[in-house]
């Protein structure tokens, strides 16, 4: 059985390492940004009768990725269970005992500062810093002006250093 | 080079902490590389084997049910046609109408008022029937008045004995004993 639009299949799945990417700047954890990135495309081909622009495919499915992963966190968020990034991701940390630790430690410590910041900080240092996102890019996506853009990532920059560093 | 926003210089991340999410990534991705992600994607869009099958036997239910209701409803249909009088507007009304009082196929010239609707050809039509009987029984007294032959009908004619049958059923021996008591009485 052959599963239509094969060629579409293809020039969606171009763009499965930039939904990993910003999947994984949201959870935290590849495992989960694994999981959320099939939630992704099977969405986006569901929704494909309503994509406007092909050339913005890129856009659009990275669109999408954020509202899963927001949608996926106010779920977690809902649930009476610990958090999953609360646990460093094994598949993530490199080898060796001191690796392990060091790597650990800091990525913690990021995590926990990252998590401090305010949503939309939060938002767009991930979507800027995990997935790779220009200004323009981030402008389209969230829906605001390019200087809203510098302005907000300037902020969560400065907070989120501050917090890595034990700063007040 | 340092990205800047109104010629003011917008903040960097420290090496320190671009590092740690460059690895991050860098080993998210090669755990997520060396799946086959595409292949897992097309799994989730394929229906499960035996879904299809699955699906049919839930419907299997469903034409059974269908076919009993159908059954019923056609049974009460029968039956209600069956039972029920012609309707006014019917055929069948018109036909026995016709049968009853053939003047009724003047109605069709009787002159109806603008407006009234149904009232009015209501009271047209009792009173073309009206007149249709009361002549239909007029021809009849005329024809079979005095000096004239009406057609002859025959008449049912009963003995004594079947009237009494009829009359009084199995107590016909006892009424006729009665009878012959009183007469002897007056006597």
């Amino acid at each position: 059985m052959t599963i239509p639009g094969e060629v579409l299949f293809a020039r969606l799945a171009a763009y499965r390492e930039d939904v990993f990417r910003l999947c994984l700047g949201f959870s935290r954890n590849a495992a989960d940004a694994e999981d959320l990135c099939h939630d992704v495309f099977l969405k986006a081909f569901a929704r494909v009768p309503g994509l406007r622009e092909p050339a913005g495919m890129r856009i659009w499915l990275l669109r999408i990725a954020r509202t899963t992963c927001l949608d996926h966190h106010r779920r977690l968020r809902r649930l009476p269970t610990v958090p999953m990034d609360s646990a460093p991701d094994a598949a993530a940390v490199p080898p060796g005992p001191e690796g392990l630790s060091e790597a650990n430690e800091e990525r913690l410590r990021l995590k926990a500062a990252i998590r401090a910041l305010p949503r939309k900080q939060r938002e767009i240092l991930v979507l800027r810093e995990y997935a790779g996102l220009s200004y323009d890019d981030l402008a389209r996506i969230l829906h605001v002006r390019p200087g809203t853009v510098m302005s907000r990532l300037n902020r969560a920059r400065k907070a989120v250093t501050a917090a890595f560093r034990g700063e007040k | 080079m340092r990205e800047k926003k109104n010629g003011k210089p917008i903040a960097e991340l420290p090496d320190e902490i671009r590092h740690i999410i460059r690895q991050e990534v860098e080993d998210g991705l090669v755990d997520f590389s060396s799946k086959d992600f595409e292949g897992a994607t097309r799994a989730r869009l394929r229906p499960a084997p035996g879904t299809a099958r699955r699906r049919l036997e839930s419907l299997r239910v469903a034409p059974a049910v269908g076919l009993a209701l159908a059954a019923v409803m056609i049974g009460a249909a029968i039956l209600w046609f069956a039972k029920s009088p012609p309707s006014p507007s019917g055929p069948g009304f018109l036909a026995l109408s016709l049968e009853i009082s053939p003047g009724l196929m003047n109605l069709q010239e009787y002159p109806l008022p603008s407006r009234g609707g149904e009232r009015a050809v209501a009271s047209a039509a009792t009173d073309l029937v009206g007149r249709a009987l009361f002549s239909a029984a007029g021809a009849a007294a005329s024809s079979t008045g005095p000096g004239k032959e009406g057609p002859v009908r025959p008449v049912p004619r009963t003995s004594l004995e079947q009237k009494m049958k009829i009359l009084y059923g199995d107590r016909t021996i006892e009424r006729a004993l009665e009878s012959f008591r009183e007469k002897f009485k007056e006597v």
